[in-house]
């Protein structure tokens, strides 16, 4: 009797350890579906990151360096932009009263003077701004060029680079059609933006597509402001020389052109690409073929 | 009594002689005439009629499964294998004549016949399907990193925009499937984009 009394409580000892242990297993599945859920995994989801190789492009510091370059670069064009509307207005003028080519002609000179004073202050107001812009750019640009070398350039074979941006629809895609009518400071803004809305990190294929256009767009700005920086030390050694010839140099042109085109986004050749009409959904064959 | 034995047996020796000698001439002259007369008269009696070389042409018309299985029956022919891409291309002219999606699968199934008659070997059959109806790029290469390949990007870049229109002709114009030719698209930008700013990246070390 004692014997199966024993056996009795051994068993019912036995089934509370057991109801325990599967409870204790369904409290840690629902706590690992809850993470799950928390952190926006969906199961398929899971499989896809664990697919994926681990790309990260925008550390804090890069998407910070983003931030900043934004913010100086809206700061120098607030403080160029009336100074280049009027230079452009007075090289406007000047070739419309047909001064080129002609000498001697008071109002002329008196024209060329007024652009070439405002030429160097455009040029002095750059020189005020020039050195931050520079540090900022420079920041950014080497820390997405140590991102990109290592994370695409070195992980990656042109082909899985394929695969890894294909479809998905990217803002800035464009590179053969890549359009500039956005000013500076937006663009670094819409790069932050879209870095952001990613969280910086993940293998997004559309961060590495911002990510290779910040980069282009902070070679293009770093060209932009070496060619600047000479171009002040020339102005400042000719601008009197500049004055007594009675010239409107064709360097001068390029300058404020080069300038609006990179600061003020001035678009350059036709419009972009149209957008694709709207595809069939019907067919999804599958080669025995397909790579 | 010498002397006759003596004439006695040299026309003994003569009849040996001419014995012997006759049947030996007798099988040289049939021999003469079998091997020398024999065949050259067969020839003549029997004219053979010369067999007509097999003339390779390309499919025509505009019926693209007709065209396919007089491809099939041309390219059997060893001689005509070495024209297959004239034969491939010929069968995307016919297919822009009635674009649909069915044509994908009629071209997969082409190639894989092609790989199974030994006419392309499994990698070309793979190029020629990925390169026409698939969004991969098969000008982008897959051995070495994105580094690695920077040296040859302008090359890339060109066998690229080639590849594209190949992609145009079968996704758009063989199989009318603007989706997927407009994904190809769009990842000929975004691939150039990236490409070119990991090279600039690759090289400013």
């Amino acid at each position: 009797m004692q014997k199966e009394i024993n056996f009795t409580r051994q068993v019912s000892g036995n089934c509370l350890a057991c109801m325990y242990s599967s409870r204790l297993y369904f409290k840690v599945f629902l706590a690992v579906i809850m993470l799950g859920l928390l952190f926006g995994f969906a199961p398929g989801q899971l499989q896809a990151a664990q697919e994926q190789p681990t790309i990260r492009l925008f550390p804090t510091t890069v998407v910070e360096n983003i931030k900043q370059t934004g913010q100086t670069a809206q700061d120098m064009e607030e403080s160029l932009h009336g100074i280049i509307s009027d230079l452009e207005k007075q090289m406007q003028l000047y070739k419309s009263a047909k001064c080129e080519g002609s000498s001697g002609d008071e109002g002329c000179q008196k024209m060329i003077n007024k652009i070439n004073d405002k030429y160097l202050e455009m040029l002095r107001k750059m020189e005020e701004q020039l050195p931050k812009m520079e540090r900022s750019i420079k920041s950014t640009k080497s820390s997405l060029e140590t991102r990109l070398r290592n994370e695409l350039g070195k992980k990656m074979t042109p082909r899985e680079l394929q695969k890894m941006l294909s479809g998905k629809r990217s803002e800035a895609k464009q590179s053969r059609y890549r359009r500039r009518d956005r000013s500076l400071s937006q663009r670094f803004r819409k790069y932050y933006n879209l870095v952001k809305m990613h969280g910086g990190k993940a293998g997004s294929s559309s961060l590495a597509v911002v990510a290779a256009n910040t980069y282009l767009d902070t070679k293009e700005v770093e060209q932009l402001i070496a060619m600047t920086s000479d171009e002040i030390q020339r102005a400042k050694i000719y601008s009197q020389i500049n004055r007594s010839l009675g010239k409107v140099t064709p360097e001068m042109e390029q300058v404020v052109s080069s300038v609006k085109g990179v600061l003020f986004g001035e678009a350059k050749g036709g419009p972009g690409v149209p957008g694709p009409p709207p595809g069939s959904k019907d067919e999804e064959y599958q080669s025995p073929l397909e790579m | 009594m010498f002397k006759n034995n003596n004439m006695n047996s040299s026309k003994g020796m003569q009849q040996r002689y001419s014995f012997g000698i006759r049947p030996v001439i007798w099988i040289m002259a049939i021999f003469f005439l079998v091997f020398s007369l024999g065949p050259m008269i067969g020839c003549a009696s029997k004219p053979e009629p010369k067999p007509k070389p097999f003339q390779c042409q390309l499919p025509t018309g505009v019926n693209l499964d007709q065209a396919m299985a007089e491809a099939r029956s041309n390219l059997t022919h060893q001689k005509c294998q070495y024209r297959f891409d004239e034969y491939f291309q010929a069968l995307l002219e016919i297919g822009t004549g009635d674009p649909k999606a069915e044509n994908r699968k009629k071209f997969s199934n082409f190639l894989v016949w092609a790989n199974e008659q030994g006419i392309l070997n499994r990698v070309q059959a793979k190029e020629y399907f990925n390169r026409y109806f698939n969004t991969t790029f098969v000008a982008l290469p897959d051995d070495y990193n994105v580094c690695s390949n920077c040296a040859k990007q302008a090359e890339i870049v060109r066998s690229m925009e080639k590849e594209l229109r190949m992609k145009e002709k079968g996704l758009l114009r063989v199989c009318g499937d603007k989706k997927r030719y407009y994904q190809a698209n769009n990842d000929f930008d975004s691939v150039l984009l990236v490409l070119e700013a990991t090279c600039t990246a690759c090289e400013a070390r």
